[in-house]
């Protein structure tokens, strides 16, 4: 039996930017309503840069859960085969991946393509200079 | 030597120049077909049936007769919510404008995932866009507005803006105006703005840098409009990021193997 969707959150900084655990929750807890789906307490990954201890944790109770549901899909890990391990895993745990913020889902390959394709080319555009007053 | 095709270099420049251009629309049948869908849901969100049914050019013109002021955001909300569910939507705009979106852009696009849909009232004050410009609250310079709309649009039903030279002239003169009101800025600037005649079938294109905004709606019939942003895949985004307001819809071959030769490199 799925008891539902496992939170997911983190203590260091996502796409830049701090962003209080209670916001995160709040942002999550106000996705599952909309969506309708039961969002059980969620895992706090470590402040330690590159460490994905806690996600790797989750891996072990994927039996009992519908999916995950991360605060952003700025929290996935850096390293691309990481995160291809991380779509295979839940794929055949037959649990799916979902991201409050943006509102997406993972639930097919292509579902997995259009994540990926935004993060490589978020990565790539860097952020726009709006320092439009002082250039002048 | 010119790379440029004559018709596409004269757009352009004209763009580069005002920072707006007026279009034609593909194909009008796809937004006639969309506007009928529009026409049939407001129906049922309406409860309008039998003699209660307006026809659908009376509806969208007079709209004010059917969804009162106080329902309006409410009821325009539901709409918005019908809308982008359909899967559609968003490849329908974008291929209705597709050849001049590509001329300004380029033919790799980052699109907004959420068409807005605009409703403007005769006299109704309470949805209106104060003179602004979309990057003074951080969004990226990088993007352009589709505005579309779903009715002829001319004086007050449209839109204004301050084509580009004034509206620059506006930034590199911002310290004058920093103290004043978004009212006060309008009114100094009233006389050099642009009021966009746009009718059926036609949409503008336009850099949300340029000032611009909208006033209380006196003619005789109401406004709809769809407005969505768009922008070059792999330019500087600003507030509004890849993933939670943009997705790609176009990635070319070389773009995608470059992104997997940098997978692999890893």
């Amino acid at each position: 039996m799925k008891k539902g969707w496992r939170g997911y959150v983190s203590s260091r900084a996502i796409n830049g930017q701090m962003i209080p655990q209670r916001v995160q929750n709040l942002v999550m807890r106000t996705y599952a309503e909309k969506s309708g789906i039961r969002y059980l307490l969620s895992a706090t990954e470590y402040h330690i840069p590159g460490s994905f201890m806690m996600l790797e944790s989750l891996y072990d109770g994927l039996a009992g859960l519908e999916g995950l549901l991360f605060y952003s899909m700025h929290q996935l890990p850096e390293m691309p085969a990481d995160r291809r391990r991380l779509y295979a895993t839940l794929r055949k745990a037959g649990c799916g991946l979902r991201f409050a913020l943006e509102e997406l889902k993972v639930e097919t390959a292509a579902d997995a393509g259009v994540v990926e394709d935004a993060l490589i080319c978020r990565a790539l555009s860097r952020r726009a200079d709006l320092s439009v007053l002082s250039r002048r | 030597m010119e790379f440029f095709q004559p018709d596409e270099k004269a757009f352009n420049e004209a763009f580069l120049k005002k920072g707006w251009a007026l279009i034609d629309l593909a194909d009008r049948r796809h937004l006639d077909a969309l506007k009928t869908r529009m026409y049939e849901e407001a129906m049922r969100l309406l409860g309008l049936k039998g003699a209660k049914r307006p026809s659908e050019a009376v509806f969208f013109d007079q709209t004010q007769k059917f969804v009162p002021v106080a329902k309006l955001n409410a009821f325009r909300l539901a709409m918005i919510e019908f809308l982008n569910a359909d899967k559609l939507l968003r490849p329908a705009l974008f291929h209705m404008a597709r050849r001049h979106i590509e001329w300004v852009i380029g033919n790799e696009i980052a699109m907004q995932r959420t068409v807005n849909l605009a409703i403007q009232l005769p006299k109704d004050d309470s949805s209106l866009l104060p003179l602004h410009s979309d990057v003074w609250s951080g969004n990226s310079p990088y993007e352009i507005v589709l505005w579309l709309p779903l009715v002829d649009c001319f004086k007050t039903k449209s839109m204004y803006l301050l084509e580009r030279p004034e509206s620059e002239k506006i930034f590199r003169e911002f310290p004058r105006y920093s103290s004043f009101n978004a009212e006060q800025l309008y009114r100094k600037i009233k006389p050099r703005l642009e009021w966009l005649d746009v009718p059926y079938g036609k949409a503008v294109l336009f850099t949300h840098s340029l000032l611009h905004g909208n006033r209380v709606n006196d003619e005789k019939t109401t406004r709809w409009g769809f407005n969505i942003r768009l922008k070059g895949l792999l330019t500087p985004y600003g507030v509004k990021e890849m993933g939670e307001s943009f997705l790609p819809v176009t990635v070319r071959p070389a773009t995608r193997i470059g992104f997997e030769y940098v997978k692999a490199g890893e």
